[in-house]
Formats: structure tokens, C-alpha cells, sequence
């Protein structure tokens, strides 16, 4: 017996000795040693707890969660004569938000700030006296991709005018994505256009509803203003008529007003005397568009998130890494039941034949007649959603999986020689079985678990997908995409990372198999 | 040189297995003239069949690659043909007869499909014209009921029926070179001698050139004008078929005649060359030949023999003859 | 075949006794007394012996049709399966085009080039097709095609347009089955010897591929495909959950999830119908398509 043992080359170590050719596989193992390692170690690795919103996690982390939300705003104020006002001069400004449940802005004397506060697009209106300009917010980057008006500038006569002197003063603007309106007809047009993508997107308009608290032009906030408005401030020195003539009235020194939809600038104006001093004319944000994040749902992916968060701000990274844990389970787990048990009946089968033989064969059939996932769906229907079940219901269709193969090998290990010899010196059944059939049979039954849990982890993943594995708040990776599929739509972020952490690994499962089997034998085809 | 049908200068093919690349055929070169039936013999295994894939362009690549040399028809070289124009040469020009005929027909189409297929592909013929001729290249072939053969599927068909099949679709189109590569080995003695016969006189019929493959030498003697013998991708002995039978130098040829069993002489047991072909790639120097060889001596194991004329139209490749041919 | 059919009818039968819940106090609700309990117990037949139960179950389904009440809504389950049976149908169907479509074309593209980069290219992207969940594929190409270019629209059914995104997804593990499958057989063929004698005979490697070729190795893909149906259905369960289409497929989940086992009893018997006669249909097909079948 022992003899014989040492003659016959193990099986497995000449499978163990070609599969080391499978290079693919061979990167294959390591992953899903990595994977391995990464589900065992879940909870050590995961940057935050998947089951909380980041933000609450912030402050026990020690960060200032605030960061991630504001942004400081910077503004330049140009004078009329072209210099750059003085540092004094720059901080003496206002924000305004027009919309306060996208983007709010706060000021203290020092610095000022924008701060995230919903998703979408607006923007900050940044007014010094009379002059206003605005920025554009987008948060979360929810840009709804429509340029608005920044700024007005305004040329104004260089020299002093002779009383009842008329001038055509010329009016620019500049838009939130920095191009440059030349002419007054340019900027008329695209204060129209502008209307026009409003009124087709009446959903947007809050905005500009809500604009009404604390901003001087807000009563006119209406068609009016969405044309360019000539206004003269001291109406006994200048006039001025709405196609931006300018007629000297009176001695002194005069200032006109710009606006058109919610932004303005001023004109100065010396009648009959020189210049006194330039007067401030435009207010220049340090960006024109400024990209927050919202804090408090969905962050897209960034260098604190990698993976972003989902609907209710938990960390997809940390889920997707904690996710692992399930996901192994279920696959090794119910693959291991289903190939103990297969394996088992297999042998029995094989090994006996006869009527025990036609049993398990007709129910092998029988079960392998229905594809895998509605069977397992029905096993769930039977005994209702979970985890537990889940692995019950894998299990279930992979048993026959199993004892058709084992039993395949068995049969014709049965007819070796060496199970002939061991049975005619009367060594006991059971002892043939375990000694002599079922090493034969361990390396395709190594291949063929290396092929299910592939297969079962991509079961596991749809049952809990359609909401049958439970607590659909788990961070499994199925549960995550189906309250993706719910709650984020139209992100990309929450869908794509749980998606590719199940393909990478079925994918790694599934590469190895093949090339294992490849290197048990070319010809053995699933 | 217009006798010339084909004209085959030093070809190597090499095989890869692995990461290793084996020679098959190493340097062979021959010709085969207008009309006559020349003899590629060997034990299995030599290149032989290898030759002839060669010719075709069908050595299966990969593995397989020809190497170098040439492979002359009427003037053109083969080997330079873009693939279109090699096509127009197969079945037409040069057609092959192959050693399996169970396995060599295409189970899932009617006989008449697969020779009308090479009608219609090398002739202007309508479907109906090829029909005919068909039916036609059936009947010359000796199958009875032609007609209704034509609309059978191969697996009705006996062994030297298929044969006789595949004979037909070798011939449908009058090609000017045939090659036979073991066209009897599969089948049964009785069958052999049929097809044999049949081959002969087709051949009286169109002239066709025909390069014979087969390792049986008994069918040589039948069939052959000229006959080369290769052993382990080597040409060892080229003679004409009277020189060859009675006169053999090459001690491997003297074994491969010996070895045939002799009805006039009982003799108590049958001759064998000792020994084995030596696997591909195995010999790096000296004759190929010399670990089977009772007449080798030291030069055999140290240099590669060449192949020499002896006399007219007898090469041999062997150190014993090295002095009697014109080289020294 | 009918035995099968038996065997899955008591199955399906079972169901609805072994699972928790009355069904008297679910279609009546809790509240009648203990006395028109009983009566409506007799009146159900739910004292009957269960074989009686069984083939008067068997017996309405075959001569009416009558697959019993749903739980939930109360109306006649077979109407419903009956208005949503085609939406499953039109979509697996749809899906076996592109499957079809697509995994012979790489499969033979793949087995012709062999070795070449289209045929590692093709291969990896089969063996990553089967690596790829339907549902996550789908939300995908949603994601792509719908939310971001807007070619198509996300979800719900009526026209073409809604049909191509869940039928693209659902058909993408067939198309990788078929593919690894054909190349595969087509190699196999391609070593035969009549293939050689189709290239002796002058033929073009191509014409020989889709003739000679074809023909011989397509036998094993159509039993092949023909059993990926199972498949599909399978995964329609899935996808029209993904896509809201209202298919058999969310019928179910959506009766698993309130535990209307009259329907889920219905569906289980359906959908096993369904296998059956498919592998029915792939075994008359192979015996078309191979003549050496056909004769003996």
C-alpha cells in the first residue's frame, strides 16, 4: 500500500507545480489574498466608521469639518482712475447670497467668507456702496454650466465736460467664465438669453426669488433690470438717458449708475472743474467661480473621501473596505457548505451507485435544471430576507454543482487499479473513500471552488441588491448600490465604486479559476 | 527545364513546442517532373507529411514554419504567393489527397456540396454544370449510383468510398500536380489495392504529375518512378525505383527493404531496424541515422554526412559513399 | 419532462403551506369570528386532505388557467402574469439578439485571429463581462447613456428606446458566454482534418470559417445558448428591478418582499415551465442542425 502511495505522483503537486506557469492566475491569487486581507482586517484599515455621516466624525478625528465648505473670498476694487484701491478701501464690502439654501456668505471685519450649505448653483453678489459685482458657487459639483454676468465696467469721459456737453459713454461686462462682453448690445443679448434659459428652468428661479433681502437694487430685481439701467446720482449736475448719453447739467462733480441684472458700476463725472479724486468703480472677486462642497451628503471624491460619501455622508471607501467582510463571507462560506456537502453526496453516489446513485442524480438534475439566482431567490422567498439565508440559498445550487463533478471523478477512480487492489485485500469502503477516492478528487474540486465564489459572491450581491438580505443599511456592497440606485440617481460616485470593488473581485476569483483548471487540464471545460 | 513540375530547394520547416524550436525538415531539396510519379518515403514521424503541408501552404502556423528554402511550380515560388493567389493554386494547380479519408470530409455538408465547392471555386461552371461534372468525377472514380451518392452526407459513406471521394475532388479539376500523402494507409488491404489501381490509371488518363507519400515500399514498387527516402527530416537516398529496389546503399534503405516481408522465402523472423527515430531536435551533429546504423564508425558521430551522387540520378547521404561521389 | 413538471407543481404547492401566514386570514382578514372562520376554511377546501388540495390546485390551473388570488391586491393572479409575461418575453428576447449578436461575432472574430491582440482583447473583455453584476452594469450604463448623454431614457417601458438599455444589460453575460463558448468550439473544429481538405481545395480561410466551420461548431453553441434562457430569466429578475421594467421579473421581488405567496407559488411554476420547454426546443434544434443526428 505504502509503496504503491510513493509510486503514483501526488495529483496535487503537479497541478500546485503548473499552475505556478498561470501568470494571470498567479496575480489573481495575490489579489485575492489582498482582499482576503482586507475583509479580515476591515476594521483597522476603514478612515472612518461606515456606519456614521463623516460630519459627525470630524470633530473626533480633530479636523475643522468647516474647511471642506467655505472658501474666503478676495476682491480687488478698481478706481476709476485704473489704480487699485488701497487695502483699507478693499475690505469694505458686503456679501450677499442669492441663495441661501445652496451657498451662504458671512463676513467679519477681517475676512469674509462663501460657505456651502446645499447642492447647486448660485451666486454671491459682493457690493461696495453702489457697485456690485457677483460670483458664481457651485456645490457639490452641481454646476448647472450657465454663465451669469460678474461685472460692469464703464468708460467714463477722461476729461471734464463743458456744461450741456453730451457723451456716449461705452459699458463692458465681464461673465463668471471671464469672457468679455464688449459692446452694450452684447451684454443686452445675453441678459436676454439669460432670461430665456430662466424662464424654461422655472426651477432655478428661487434664486433670484429670494434675492430681495438686503440688496438695494432687489425692488428691481424684475425685467427691468435684466436690461442695462442708467441711473444719474446727482441728477442737478448730469443726466443721463437710458442708451448711456451723458449730458452735463449743472457744475460739479456727478456720478451715474450701470446696472443690469443685479450688478452695477459707477461713472464719474466733473462738470466745468477738474477731477477730484477717483471714486471706487468696480469690485473684482478673487475668482469668478468658486467650487464648495457640501458637507453634510454626497462629497464627491476627494483627497479626505476617497471614494466620496453616499446620501446619508457615510465614507464609500470605508463601506466598500468593511463591505469586503460580507461579501467574503457569503462567498466562502456557502461555497464551502455547498462543496462539503456536493462532495459528500458525490461520493456516495459514485462510490455506491445503485438506487442511492439514482437519487441523488434525479435530484441533482432536478436543481440544476433552474439557473442559480432564481433558485436561490426562491429559497428566500421560502425563509425570508437575511444574511443568513442568503448563505442557505447559495449553498443550495451550489450542492449540485458538486456532486455532479465528485461524482464524475469518482466513477472513474473507482475503475484504478489501485481502488481494485485496495478493495480486493478487503480494506473497508470508507477507508477507500477517504484514502484512495477522495484525493482524487480534491484538485477539481479546488478548481470548481475557486469558479463559485466568483459566481456566489455575484449572487449574494444581487440578492441583497433587490433587498433580500436584510438590513438594507449595511455596508454590503449589493445593499450599497441598491440605495445608490435610490437616493443618488444622478451621481456617478456612489454606483461606480461598491460596482467595481464586486468586479475586481469575482473577476480575481474568476481568473484564477481558470487558471487553475488550465493547469488540472486544458481539455476539463465548465 | 520545361519537364520540371516542381521544384523543392533546401526547405527547413521548424516547429516550436514550448519556448523550443525543433527542426522537422531540414534542408530538402527535390524535383518532380512532368508525368512522373515520384516516392517520399519514411517512418512516420520523418517530415514527410510535413513536405508535402509545405507545398500546399498548409503546415499549421503556429506551430509550424517554414524556415527557409524554396518551392518552385513551373517557375513561381510558392512560398511568395500572397494568400489569394495561393488559393488559386491549391485544388487547381496542385491538389492533396490526405491519409484520413473518415475524417477528412466535412460531416455536415452532402458530397455533392463539398465537390461541387472546388468546381465552382477554380471554374466558370454554373451550379447546375457543376453538378454535373460532379456526378461525372463520381462515376470516374468508380462510385455506383453516383447520383444518389452526391446527396449523401460523408458518415453514409464506407472508408475507400470517402477515399474515392476525395479522390474525385482531387481531380475535378485537372490539376497538374497531385499529392498523395498516404492515401491507403487507413484502409483495408482489399480496399488498397483498389484505390491503388484506381490512382494508376487515372493517371495514364491525365498525365498528372504525382508526389507519393506513403511508408509502405511494397506500394512504391507499384506506383513509383523515382523515389526519395527521408529519415529524420533528411533526404538519405534518392534513386529511380528499379535503382533503389536492387541496388540500395544507404544502410537505412537496406533495413527498410529487408524489413518487407518476402512471399517466396519463409524466413524464422522477421527484420527490424533496431532502435527508434531520434526525437526532433535531439541530434545536434553527425548522421542522424548512426545510433541504428551497424555500419557506423567514428566520422558518423563527428560530421554530418552530405548528400552525393553515386551514379547518375542516385544520391546518397552517407560517409560509407562519400569517397565514390565526384567530392572528396 | 413531466415528471419534472409534477415534482416542481408540488414544490410550487407546498409553498403556501409551508410558509408562515393564514391564507384564510389574509384574504379575509383578522377580524371574522371563529365561526365564519371555519366556514370559510370548509368553503376553500383548506380541510381537504392536501392531494385533494393539490390536484384541485392542478386541476384549475390546467383546465382555467386559475392560478389563485393574490394576497395583496386581491385580484386574479393569472391577469396580472398574463400583462406582464410579454414585457419578460420581449426583453429576454431582445437580449438574445445582442447576446447573440455580439458574442458570435467576437467568438468567431476571436478564433480566426487567434493569439492576436482583437483575440486576448475579446477574451479579456469576456471573461470581465462575466465578473460584472447585471444590476451594477446596468445602473451603469444608465448612469452613461441616460443621466449624463440622455440618448435614453432611464427607466419605465413602451417604446424601442426603453427596451435597449435593459436588454443590453441583461444580454452582456450571454454575449461572454457565447463568446468564450464559440471560439472555443470553433477551434476545436478548426484542427479537424476536413477543414484542411477545405483549404487544399483553394477555399478562402474566411468562406471556410463561415461554412465549413460554422456549421460543425455552432451545434454545441445553439445547445448552449438555448440553455442560457435559464440564465436570462434569471437575470431579467434582476435587471427589470433595475430599470422598473414591469416585467414577471419585479413581479416577483416585489411579491417576495410582501409575501404574496399565491403569486410567488404562480411564478415559480411559470418560470420552471418556461426552462423546460426551452430545453425542449434546444434538443429538437440539435437534432436539425447536425445530420448525422437526424439519420440515425
Amino acid at each position: 500500500m505504502q509503496t504503491m502511495k510513493n509510486q503514483s505522483p501526488s495529483p496535487f503537486r503537479t497541478f500546485l507545480k503548473k499552475f505556478r506557469k498561470q501568470r494571470v492566475a498567479l496575480w489573481s491569487l495575490f489579489v485575492v489574498v489582498g482582499i482576503v486581507f482586507v475583509g479580515l482586517f476591515a476594521p483597522l484599515l476603514v478612515p472612518y466608521d461606515p456606519h456614521r455621516p463623516v460630519a459627525d466624525q470630524y470633530k473626533e478625528k480633530g479636523m475643522d469639518a468647516s474647511q471642506l465648505t467655505r472658501e474666503q473670498v478676495s476682491v480687488t476694487v478698481w478706481m476709476s482712475d485704473g489704480s487699485k484701491a488701497n487695502d483699507s478701501a478693499g475690505s469694505e464690502f458686503t456679501l450677499t447670497s442669492e441663495d441661501g439654501q445652496i451657498a451662504a456668505a458671512r463676513k467679519t471685519d477681517s475676512v469674509a467668507f462663501v460657505y456651502a450649505s446645499g447642492e447647486g448653483t448660485t451666486s454671491i453678489l459682493v457690493s461696495s456702496g453702489e457697485i456690485v459685482s457677483r460670483l458664481k458657487v457651485v456645490v457639490s459639483g452641481q454646476d448647472n454650466g450657465l454663465p451669469s454676468l460678474s461685472q460692469l465696467v464703464a468708460t467714463a469721459p477722461k476729461q471734464s465736460l463743458q456744461k450741456g456737453e453730451s457723451v456716449q459713454t461705452g459699458v463692458s461686462a465681464i461673465l463668471t467664465d471671464g469672457t468679455e462682453l464688449a459692446e452694450m448690445t452684447d451684454i443686452l443679448a445675453f441678459a436676454k438669453q439669460f432670461e430665456a434659459a430662466e424662464a424654461s428652468a422655472p426651477g432655478k428661479n428661487d434664486g433670484f426669488a429670494s434675492s430681495t433681502d438686503g440688496f438695494t437694487n432687489s425692488e428691481e430685481a424684475s425685467a427691468e433690470s435684466r436690461s442695462l439701467y442708467f441711473q444719474s446720482l446727482t441728477p442737478t449736475v448730469v443726466e443721463v438717458s437710458q442708451d448711456g448719453t451723458i449730458t452735463a447739467v449743472g457744475d460739479g462733480e456727478g456720478t451715474i449708475m450701470v446696472s443690469v441684472d443685479g450688478i452695477s458700476t459707477l461713472i464719474p463725472v466733473a462738470v466745468n472743474q477738474p477731477f477730484n479724486k477717483a471714486i471706487p468703480v468696480r469690485i473684482e472677486p478673487g475668482s469668478l467661480v468658486m467650487n464648495l462642497m457640501n458637507a453634510y451628503k454626497h462629497q464627491p471624491p476627494s483627497s479626505l473621501h476617497w471614494f466620496g460619501t453616499d446620501h446619508q455622508n457615510r465614507d464609500i471607501f470605508s463601506r466598500v473596505l468593511w463591505g469586503t467582510r460580507e461579501t467574503l463571507l457569503i462567498g466562502f462560506v456557502s461555497v464551502s457548505v455547498g462543496a462539503v456537502i456536493g462532495t459528500i453526496l458525490g461520493l456516495i453516489a459514485g462510490y455506491w451507485g445503485r438506487w442511492i446513485d439514482g437519487l441523488i442524480t434525479r435530484c441533482t438534475d432536478v436543481l440544476l435544471a433552474f439557473p442559480g439566482i432564481l433558485l436561490a431567490i426562491a429559497v428566500i422567498a421560502l425563509l425570508g430576507p437575511g444574511i443568513t439565508n442568503i448563505i442557505f440559498a447559495v449553498s443550495v445550487f451550489t450542492i449540485p454543482i458538486f456532486i455532479r463533478i465528485v461524482r464524475g471523478s469518482t466513477l472513474a477512480l473507482k475503475e484504478m487499479t489501485y481502488v481494485e487492489a485496495a478493495r480486493s485485500i478487503g480494506v473497508r469502503d470508507s477507508v477507500i473513500i477517504r484514502r484512495h477516492i477522495f484525493p482524487g478528487t480534491i484538485s477539481v474540486v479546488m478548481v470548481y471552488l475557486t469558479m463559485r465564489i466568483g459566481t456566489a459572491i455575484l449572487i449574494g450581491a444581487s440578492l441583497s441588491f433587490l433587498g433580500l438580505g436584510g438590513d438594507i443599511t449595511a455596508p454590503e456592497w449589493g445593499a450599497m448600490l441598491s440605495a445608490a440606485k435610490d437616493n443618488s440617481r444622478n451621481l456617478f460616485h456612489p454606483t461606480f465604486f461598491p460596482g467595481i470593488a464586486i468586479v475586481i473581485t469575482v473577476l480575481c476569483f474568476n481568473l484564477m479559476g481558470d487558471g487553475l483548471r488550465d493547469a488540472l487540464d486544458p481539455k476539463l471545460k465548465d | 527545364m520545361q519537364d520540371i513540375m516542381l521544384e523543392v530547394t533546401d526547405l527547413t520547416v521548424n516547429f516550436r513546442n514550448d519556448d523550443t524550436e525543433y527542426t522537422v525538415v531540414n534542408s530538402i531539396s527535390f524535383q518532380v517532373k512532368k508525368g512522373e510519379t515520384l516516392g517520399l518515403v519514411g517512418e512516420s514521424g520523418c517530415g514527410k507529411s510535413v513536405t508535402s503541408l509545405s507545398i500546399m501552404r498548409l503546415v499549421p502556423t503556429p506551430p509550424g514554419r517554414i524556415a527557409s528554402g524554396e518551392i518552385r511550380y513551373k517557375g513561381t515560388n510558392l512560398l511568395s504567393l500572397k494568400e489569394k493567389e495561393m488559393n488559386a493554386v491549391r485544388g487547381n494547380e496542385i491538389s492533396m489527397i490526405f491519409q484520413e479519408p473518415m475524417t477528412s470530409l466535412t460531416p455536415v455538408f452532402t458530397i455533392g456540396r463539398q465537390l461541387d465547392e472546388v468546381i465552382l471555386l477554380h471554374t466558370d461552371l454554373s451550379k447546375k454544370a457543376a453538378k454535373a461534372k460532379s456526378i461525372e468525377m463520381l462515376k470516374l472514380v468508380g462510385i455506383p449510383r453516383a447520383e444518389e451518392i452526391y446527396s449523401s452526407y460523408p458518415h453514409e459513406l464506407s472508408g475507400g468510398m470517402r477515399q474515392r471521394v476525395m479522390i474525385a475532388i482531387g481531380l475535378a479539376c485537372e490539376p497538374q500536380l497531385l499529392i498523395a500523402d498516404e492515401p491507403t494507409t487507413a484502409l483495408d488491404v482489399t480496399i488498397q489495392a483498389q484505390i491503388l489501381d484506381l490512382m494508376r490509371e487515372l493517371k495514364e488518363k491525365t498525365d498528372t504529375s504525382i508526389l507519393f507519400i506513403t511508408h509502405d515500399l511494397g506500394v512504391v514498387a507499384e506506383m513509383c518512378d523515382r523515389v526519395i527516402v527521408m529519415y529524420a527530416g533528411e533526404i538519405v537516398e534518392e534513386a529511380d525505383v528499379d535503382t533503389l529496389f536492387h541496388d540500395p546503399k544507404h544502410p537505412y534503405t537496406c533495413g527498410l527493404l529487408e524489413s518487407i516481408p518476402s512471399m517466396h522465402e519463409k524466413k524464422h523472423r522477421l527484420f527490424s531496424i533496431g532502435g527508434q527515430v531520434p526525437a526532433a531536435g535531439s541530434i545536434q551533429m553527425g548522421c542522424r541515422f548512426r545510433d541504428r546504423c551497424s555500419k557506423a564508425f567514428d566520422r558518423c558521430e563527428k560530421e554530418d554526412p552530405e548528400l552525393v551522387p553515386l551514379s547518375s540520378g542516385h544520391f546518397c547521404r552517407c560517409w560509407l559513399y562519400a569517397e565514390q561521389g565526384g567530392r572528396s | 419532462m413531466v415528471p419534472m413538471l409534477i415534482v416542481v407543481s408540488i414544490i410550487a404547492f407546498l409553498f403556501v403551506h409551508l410558509t408562515p401566514g393564514d391564507p384564510i386570514r389574509v384574504l379575509y382578514g383578522n377580524e371574522i369570528d371563529a365561526e365564519t372562520y371555519q366556514k370559510l376554511k370548509e368553503k376553500e377546501g383548506f380541510n381537504d386532505p392536501l392531494y385533494l388540495q393539490y390536484t384541485r390546485y392542478v386541476g384549475k390551473i390546467v383546465t382555467q388557467g386559475d392560478f389563485g388570488i393574490s394576497y395583496r391586491t386581491k385580484s386574479n393572479v393569472s391577469d396580472e402574469i398574463l400583462r406582464r409575461f410579454s414585457y419578460t418575453l420581449f426583453l429576454t428576447l431582445a437580449s438574445m439578439v445582442w447576446a447573440v449578436v455580439i458574442g458570435l461575432i467576437v467568438g468567431i472574430l476571436s478564433a480566426v485571429k487567434r493569439n492576436s491582440l482583437l483575440d486576448r482583447l475579446g477574451m479579456v473583455s469576456a471573461i470581465t463581462a462575466l465578473s460584472i453584476p447585471e444590476f451594477w452594469f446596468g445602473l451603469m450604463l444608465m448612469q452613461i447613456f441616460a443621466v449624463q448623454l440622455g440618448w435614453f431614457p432611464t427607466s419605465g417601458s413602451g417604446t424601442i428606446s426603453h427596451l435597449i438599455l435593459p436588454s443590453l444589460t441583461l444580454g452582456l453575460g450571454v454575449a461572454a458566454i457565447i463568446a468564450r463558448f464559440t471560439r472555443s468550439s470553433i477551434l476545436e473544429v478548426l484542427r479537424e482534418d476536413y477543414v484542411r481538405t477545405a483549404r487544399a481545395k483553394g477555399q478562402n480561410q474566411w468562406v471556410i470559417v463561415l461554412t465549413h466551420v460554422l456549421r460543425s461548431a455552432l451545434i454545441p453553441v445553439v445547445t448552449m445558448t438555448g440553455l442560457q434562457f435559464g440564465f436570462l430569466l434569471g437575470g431579467a429578475v434582476v435587471v427589470e428591478q433595475v430599470f422598473a421594467w414591469p416585467g414577471l421579473g419585479s413581479y416577483l421581488i416585489d411579491s417576495i418582499l410582501t409575501r404574496d405567496y399565491p403569486v410567488i407559488q404562480a411564478l415559480i411554476l411559470l418560470f420552471s415551465v418556461q426552462f423546460l420547454v426551452v430545453n425542449l426546443l434546444v434538443d429538437i434544434s440539435y437534432g436539425l442542425l447536425n445530420p448525422q443526428i437526424r439519420y440515425e
